[in-house]
């Protein structure tokens, strides 16, 4: 027995996604030759791919572009590779904070860090040495830290999570804390709900500012990406 | 043996090579991998940011950050999904930061009509009829309507080729929202270009290599 165009719909993203089975392949493939409504709705989604996948080409970086990264990069002497320069000033910096926050909280931040920090990913591999080696954990977690918490209500969500098992190790982190949230944007937010996301994310704020780009204006800003 | 595949992608075992010299501070491996790269994530940056200027300081700073923080890379993942993760967080900030983004002040030469697009030129001069072309507009035009982590999904599947499970990396998010993604942007996308008076889709293709 032939599909129907309903069938065919039901099927149609599995099929896109290269993951329908052979059987039912050809099946949808059947249809689509005595069926002229879901052959064209099949051609314009194939059409939309191949558009998609090679047209028109996009503009492309000038050749001098690889060489000025390249120069960009923190040296030491001829090569970029040490950095030390960064990291140390980096490190620098957050125990500076961290101590400035009070040790505690900037426990409490490491440990979160490891705890909503998803197991795979690219950066999964440095969440060892955040035990190993504090001053290491710093360069290795600030970024991916930052990163991960940054903007994304997938964070909060994961926040979420962790606020009914961890209530009670905030509560006694945010006391310490509460002064670097006051001085921030959520200040009318008083309770922990939302403070623990300011206090995780305060110490990192300051060393990872170039990739909240300065976002000192309108609040209302946050507002625009919505996943 | 080739240090490339045959899309002149680098070879895993060669950019393993050039990692791990760029990690001990090779300037020149670092330049091998930026250039093995640039292309792709640029065209991956300025399809989701659509302006020229963010789309350079996007890759510039993807690379800076990839490189600073290269100690820390996983072996287990590709460079790509690595790079393309920095690049993708850089464009939601490009886009938030730009109040206007779905505005067409940045890209009026793409959505111009009546004449001759710049940037679609040289490979229109290959393509021709003039109903592939404004299909082919219409098709990009429907993309920049769809929502960035649907937009982002579009492109890392159809334009790098990469599975659910590859992008719901790159995205940080599970490969079954990658799905939803994909299928809700199927979606959109046949909504928008169903109202399109478009007798053949075929002709697309004509001017597609
Ligand atoms: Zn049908």
């Amino acid at each position: 027995m032939l599909m129907t165009c309903r069938h065919v719909a039901q099927v149609r993203d599995v099929y896109l996604d290269g993951e329908l089975s052979p059987s039912l392949t050809a099946e949808v493939h059947a249809h689509l030759l005595q069926c002229p409504e879901c052959q064209e709705q099949f051609e314009m989604f194939r059409a939309c791919g191949e558009v998609i996948a090679k047209d028109p080409p996009e503009p492309r970086l000038d050749s001098g572009f690889a060489s000025r990264v390249v120069a960009s990069l923190p040296k030491a002497n001829s090569t970029f590779g040490t950095g030390l320069q960064t990291r140390r000033s980096l490190r620098q910096r957050f125990w500076r904070l961290a101590i400035g926050t009070s040790v505690p909280a900037a426990a409490a931040v490491l440990f979160f860090a490891v705890l909503i920090w998803p197991s795979g990913g690219p950066y999964g591999q440095v969440l060892p040495a955040v035990y190993e080696k504090p001053a290491d954990a710093v360069q290795g977690v600030v970024t991916p830290t930052l990163n991960a918490f940054e903007e994304t209500q997938d964070a909060v969500k994961s926040l979420g999570k962790l606020r009914g098992i961890l209530a009670a190790d905030v509560q006694k982190n945010v006391g310490d804390a509460r002064h670097y949230v006051d001085e921030g944007e959520g200040a009318e937010n008083d309770g922990p709900e939302v403070t623990l996301l300011d206090v995780l994310l305060q110490p990192f704020r300051d060393v990872l500012q170039p990739i909240e780009e300065q976002d000192t204006e309108s609040p209302d800003e946050e507002k625009i990406i919505r996943f | 043996m080739s240090d490339q595949d045959g899309n002149g992608r680098l070879s895993p075992l060669r950019e393993r090579e050039l990692i791990e010299k760029a990690q001990e501070g090779c300037a020149r491996s670092a330049h091998e991998l930026i250039g093995s790269y640039q292309d792709r994530l640029h065209a991956f940056v300025w399809r989701m940011v659509r302006n020229d200027h963010d789309a350079e300081e996007i890759c510039q700073d993807a690379f800076l950050r990839a490189f600073q923080a290269l100690d820390n890379f996983d072996f287990a993942y590709r460079f790509s999904t690595w790079l393309f993760t920095i690049g993708y967080r850089l464009c939601l900030n490009a886009m938030r930061r730009r109040k206007d983004y779905s505005g067409d002040v940045d890209f009026s030469a793409l959505r111009s009509d009546g004449r001759v697009d710049e940037t679609l030129g040289v490979f229109d001069e290959v393509a021709n009829s003039d109903e592939a072309k404004r299909l082919k507009k219409v098709i990009w035009d429907s993309v920049d309507e769809l929502t960035p982590p649907q937009k982002a999904t579009v492109l890392l599947f159809y334009k790098e080729s990469l599975s659910c499970q590859e992008i719901g990396e790159i995205l940080e998010m599970p490969a079954a929202t990658v799905k939803s993604h994909l299928h809700r942007a199927r979606n959109r996308l046949k909504e928008l270009l169903e109202r399109q008076l478009v007798e053949d889709w075929s002709v697309v293709r004509l001017g597609v290599a």
